[in-house]
C-alpha cells in the first residue's frame, strides 16, 4: 500500500518538476512538447532536453544514492554510514577530479561515449578504493564509530589532495570542477544519462539480489553465516552495487550530500520496517522523490542543489543521533 | 548426534585446544565448562563451521562438518552467540523468522509452514505473548529466549549456546536453563551450551565438557566424581557448595522431566 502511495507520490513529484522551470511555459505546451503536439522548436527544446533530462537526472541519482547509503548502513550496522559521510563520494570525487582536472577539457567536453565512461571509470576508481579499505578496516577493527571516523578522515584527506588538484589546474578546468562540487543535475547530457541508468539499473538489481542477506546481516555476521548467508559473496555484491551506485552519480552530478545517509532513515520511519525487501525499493522511491523535489527547489531559488540536500539530510542525521544514542 | 574427534582448534596458526575428542547424543544437555579465553566460545564455533578446525573431524548426524555445503550446515547445526541484538524496526517475530533463512528460497519468502514453525518456536520458549513486541525494547532475558526461539526455528538438530545466561538474574538463568531441559527432553535437541554457570548447569545438564589446561574431559553430571573435578579446575581452595548457581542437583520444577542419574 505505502509502495503505491510511493509511485503516486512520484508520478506527482515528476510531473510538478517538469511543469517547474523559469521560462513559463504552461503545462498544456508541457504535455503537448512530450506528447509530440504542435510547440514552438524552443518550448520542446526546453522540456525534452533540458527538463526532462533533468527531471530524470534527478530520480535516478537520488535513488543511487539513497539506496548505496542504506547498503552501508547494513553492511556496517551502523546508522550513520553512508557514502557521503563514509568517503566513498570523496573517493568517487577524486577520481573524477583527476579526469576532469588532468584531462584536455575539450576531452571532457566532447560529450564522447569514451569521455564519459572515462570519468565514470574514474569515480567508479575512486569510490572502490576508498570503500575497500573501509571494509577492510570494518573487518579488522570492528567498532563502528572508528570506521566513521575513519571515512571522515579519509574523505578529508581526499578533500586536501583535490585542493591541490585545484590549485595546479587552469582556470577553465577549475571553473569546470567547481560547478561541478556544488552538485549539478542540470549538466547532465543524454548519454551521461543513459549511462547513469544502466549503472543504476545493475547496481538495483544487485541489491534486491542481496535482500535475503541484507535481512540477517544487523543481527551480526556470525548469525548471518550461521544462517546460511554466504558473508563474501554479500560483501562482495554491495561493494559492486555501492560504488557503481554512488560512483556513477558522483560522477556526473557531484557529490550529493546527506541524502544517502537521511532517505533510508525516513523509509525506516515511513514503513516502520527493517524488511530489506520493502526498505530497497522504498528506498530508491523516496530517494527520487526527495531529490526531484530539491531540483524543483534549486529551479525556484537557483541554490546549488548540494544545499538543499544537506538542509534536508542535517535534521535527520541530528533526529537518528538522538534516536540511536541508547545503543551507544 | 555431535562427535567431536581430536580436533585442534584455533584462529590462524595459533592454536587454543589440541586434540579434543568428546560426543553429545540427542535428547542430552551438555554444558560446556572453562575459565575466560580458555576456548568455549572458538569450540563452539569450530563446531557451527563459523571457525575451521585446524585439524580433525566434526561429525554431525553422520556427516563430517566439512561435507556439508554452507545452507546444509545451517540446516543442522544453528549457533546463538553472546552478542546483543537490537534491530530498530523489527518485531520479535521478524527476529525468530530469521532462523528459517536456511529453508525459504532466494528472496526469504516465509511460507505457511514456516509461520507455523515460527509460531511454535516462539510457544515453546515461552514468548508467544511478545511476537509482535519491538525486539529493541525487550529486556535481556526476554532477547535471549527470543534468540532461543529463532534457533529452534532454524529447526536444526544440534544446538550450540554460548553463555545465554550471562547477562540474567536469577529466574532468568532457571527459565533459559528449563527451556533447554525442555528442548532435549521434548524435541530430541543435541545441545551444547558454554556457560559459567556451573550451579544451574549441574542441576539441568546430563554431560559437563571441562576445559582445563587446553584440554577438555567429558564427564556425566551425574558421576559423583564431576564436581570435585570441576572445583579443582575453577578453585582447588574453594568448597563445592560456593560455587555459582542453585543447590546442586535441585528438582528442575519447570523442566518436569529431569530426574537424577
Amino acid at each position: 500500500m505505502i509502495l503505491y502511495g510511493g509511485i503516486l507520490i512520484l508520478a506527482a513529484a515528476f510531473a510538478a518538476d517538469l511543469l517547474t522551470g523559469s521560462s513559463g511555459i504552461p503545462p498544456s505546451d508541457v504535455w503537448k512538447a512530450l506528447a509530440g503536439g504542435e510547440v514552438p522548436e524552443q518550448t520542446r527544446l526546453i522540456v525534452t532536453d533540458i527538463r526532462l533530462c533533468k527531471t530524470l537526472t534527478a530520480l535516478l541519482s537520488g535513488t543511487a544514492v539513497s539506496v548505496s547509503g542504506l547498503l552501508m548502513q547494513t553492511l556496517f550496522r551502523n546508522p550513520l554510514a553512508g557514502p557521503y559521510v563514509l568517503g566513498i563520494s570523496s573517493g568517487a570525487s577524486l577520481g573524477a577530479a583527476l579526469c576532469v582536472l588532468g584531462i584536455s577539457s575539450s576531452f571532457i567536453a566532447g560529450d564522447s561515449f569514451i569521455g564519459n565512461m572515462g570519468i565514470a571509470g574514474a569515480a567508479w576508481t575512486g569510490a572502490a578504493i576508498i570503500l575497500g579499505i573501509i571494509m577492510a578496516a570494518g573487518r579488522k577493527i570492528g567498532d563502528i564509530t572508528v570506521i566513521l571516523i575513519l571515512g571522515m578522515m579519509l574523505g578529508a584527506g581526499i578533500d586536501a589532495a583535490v585542493q591541490i588538484l585545484q590549485y595546479l589546474s587552469d582556470e577553465q578546468s577549475l571553473k569546470t570542477y567547481i560547478v561541478w562540487t556544488m552538485g549539478s543535475l542540470g549538466n547532465v547530457s543524454g548519454l551521461q544519462l543513459l549511462i547513469l541508468a544502466a549503472a543504476v539499473l545493475a547496481g538495483l538489481m544487485l541489491a534486491a539480489f542481496s535482500c535475503k542477506s541484507l535481512n540477517l546481516l544487523p543481527a551480526g555476521e556470525e548469525y548471518a553465516v550461521s544462517a546460511g548467508t554466504d558473508i563474501g559473496r554479500t560483501r562482495t555484491l554491495v561493494f559492486i552495487s555501492t560504488v557503481l551506485l554512488s560512483g556513477t552519480a558522483t560522477a556526473f552530478c557531484g557529490p550529493l550530500g546527506f541524502i544517502g545517509l537521511a532517505v533510508p532513515h525516513i523509509v525506516r520511519l515511513v514503513t516502520g520496517t527493517a524488511d530489506h525487501r520493502i526498505l530497497v525499493p522504498g528506498t530508491a522511491l523516496c530517494g527520487g522523490i526527495i531529490m526531484i523535489c530539491c531540483d524543483m527547489v534549486t529551479k525556484l531559488t537557483a541554490v546549488p542543489v548540494n544545499a538543499v540536500t544537506s538542509l534536508i539530510g542535517i535534521p535527520v542525521v541530528i533526529r537518528v543521533v538522538i534516536k540511536y544514542r541508547k545503543y551507544a | 548426534m555431535l562427535e567431536i574427534d581430536d580436533i585442534s582448534i584455533g584462529y590462524g596458526k595459533r592454536p587454543v585446544l589440541c586434540h579434543i575428542t568428546a560426543k553429545a547424543r540427542p535428547g542430552e544437555v551438555t554444558a560446556l565448562f572453562g575459565k575466560n579465553g580458555s576456548g568455549k566460545s572458538t569450540l563452539l564455533k569450530s563446531v557451527a563451521s563459523l571457525v575451521k578446525p585446524v585439524s580433525g573431524t566434526i561429525r554431525i548426524c553422520g556427516r563430517t562438518s566439512d561435507s556439508l555445503s554452507r545452507k546444509e550446515a545451517a540446516r543442522t547445526v544453528s549457533f546463538t552467540g553472546t552478542e546483543k541484538i537490537r534491530i530498530p524496526g523489527l518485531e520479535c517475530r521478524d527476529l525468530v523468522a530469521m532462523g528459517r533463512a536456511p529453508w525459504t528460497d532466494w528472496t526469504g519468502r516465509l511460507r505457511a509452514h514456516d509461520r507455523k514453525i515460527i509460531g511454535r518456536a516462539l510457544e515453546l520458549a515461552g514468548m508467544s505473548d511478545f511476537a509482535s513486541v519491538p525486539s529493541d525494547s525487550v529486556s535481556d532475558g526476554e532477547m535471549q529466549k527470543i534468540l532461543i526461539a529463532r534457533a529452534l526455528a532454524q529447526d536444526t538438530p544440534v544446538m550450540l549456546l554460548d553463555e545465554p545466561t550471562a547477562f540474567l538474574d536469577v529466574p532468568g538463568k532457571y527459565q533459559i536453563f528449563g527451556i533447554l531441559r525442555k528442548l532435549a527432553d521434548k524435541e530430541r535437541k543435541t545441545i551444547v551450551v558454554a556457560t559459567h554457570d556451573i550451579g544451574y548447569a549441574m542441576a539441568y545438564a546430563d554431560n559437563i565438557w571441562l576445559i582445563d589446561n587446553g584440554r577438555v574431559t567429558c564427564m556425566a553430571v551425574s558421576d559423583p566424581e564431576t564436581l570435585p573435578r570441576i572445583r579443582a579446575a575453577f578453585n582447588p581452595g574453594q568448597d563445592a557448595a560456593s560455587l555459582s548457581g542453585p543447590p546442586v542437583h535441585t528438582e528442575d520444577t519447570e523442566a518436569g522431566t529431569r530426574t537424577e542419574g
